[in-house]
């Protein structure tokens, strides 16, 4: 009988630590996926963007003991449609076709990264990033209370996505979470580019095709991806 | 013949780079640290694997380690199985360090306490 009730409370203690496994999440309303230790769960938000504008969004976010993992996407789908039924609008604020309903989008990335450093008390890295060459930023940040966070920020098809990592003081780097995180098309397939032309206003991005995508994937990712998204 | 081995290592060098799944922009790629400790987790995982290493200084103080490594696909075809590194082993890896120094690094290599070195990238 004692042994059973070693059993039990075995079994009881070791579930979350079970729960909390790392595993591949993917969404297909948002295209991506990414790597949680569990289900996130899902909190849906209003954004506001850099200039003046309100656009919806979600934060998939899931912990492992006092590590805090999130991933927020902010849709910019609408912007034309948003910012065109903005209510705080000016006389100062929208000079005749300055677009800023484009800018607002392509300056996202700058934004939210901006908006970590300011609420940071010190940035330990600050560089350009690409997954799958989808161009983006990454920070690594001490934050006041001592934390700190692992970064990444990307655009792609006008939404914008944040991936944070913070552990507390003296927690080795969470660089697996950003690190994971990959962008999915409506066909259920891993999007992945090659650098185009070389324009003057830098390299266009051109999506792979089927078998280069497949070579891709079958070369790296394979079994686990293909399960994962067939389901 | 060593223009041929520099020029193979280099485009070697660059075909990692073009193929690879994010920047590594994060990490001093031109430089190699060295390691030995202990494997406390080890996240066989895509699109990365991860060995969360124990290593110890002279004082005898512990510092855990974030060490990513290639996909588990990639790591087969380097002749890698799962079981060949294990949590509890003693490992020695070589890797390229987080540019900003903290506790993170690029495999690199790994050698398992009796085994040879290889590739886990």
């Amino acid at each position: 009988m004692k042994y059973l009730y070693i059993l039990l409370f075995s079994l009881v203690f070791s579930f979350p630590a079970f729960c909390q496994e790392w595993e591949m999440f993917h969404d297909m309303d948002d295209l991506f996926s990414i790597n949680f230790p569990g289900k996130p769960e899902i909190e849906y938000i209003s954004y506001p963007s850099e200039y003046g504008a309100v656009f919806p969004g979600k934060i998939y976010s899931a912990s492992r003991g006092s590590n805090n993992f999130s991933l927020t996407v902010i849709d910019y789908t609408n912007y034309k449609e948003i910012h065109s039924q903005r209510t705080n609008k000016t006389e100062a604020d929208a000079p005749a076709g300055y677009t800023y309903d484009i800018i607002d989008v392509l300056a996202s990335i700058a934004y939210a990264a901006s908006n970590y450093r300011k609420k940071s008390k010190e940035v330990t890295l600050d560089i350009w990033a690409h997954i799958d060459r989808i161009p983006g930023h990454q920070l690594q940040l001490t934050n006041h209370d001592g934390s700190r966070s692992f970064i990444g920020i990307f655009l792609h098809n006008k939404k914008l996505y944040i991936a944070d990592a913070t552990v507390p003081e003296n927690y080795p780097p969470q660089g697996h979470f950003q690190q994971s995180l990959r962008f999915i098309d409506s066909n259920q397939n891993y999007v992945r580019y090659d650098y185009g032309e070389d324009h003057n206003t830098g390299w266009n991005l051109i999506q792979q095709n089927a078998e280069e995508r497949q070579g891709w994937l079958l070369g790296d990712f394979a079994d686990i991806d293909r399960r994962t998204l067939g389901d | 013949m060593k223009k041929f081995i520099l020029a193979s290592l280099s485009a070697l060098a660059l075909l990692t780079s073009a193929l690879a799944h994010h920047s590594h922009g994060n990490y001093e790629m031109t430089t190699y640290m060295e390691m030995e400790g202990v494997v406390e987790d080890l996240l066989w995982i895509n699109p990365h694997t991860w060995i969360y290493l124990n290593v110890s200084n002279e004082e005898g103080e512990n510092t855990l380690w974030a060490l990513e490594g290639g996909s588990p696909n990639a790591l087969v075809r380097r002749g890698w199985a799962r079981g060949d590194v294990n949590i509890g082993d003693n490992i020695s890896v070589r890797c390229h360090h987080l540019k900003d120094k903290s506790n993170g690094c690029l495999l690199g290599f790994v050698k398992p306490e009796n085994g040879e070195e290889k590739e886990w990238d």
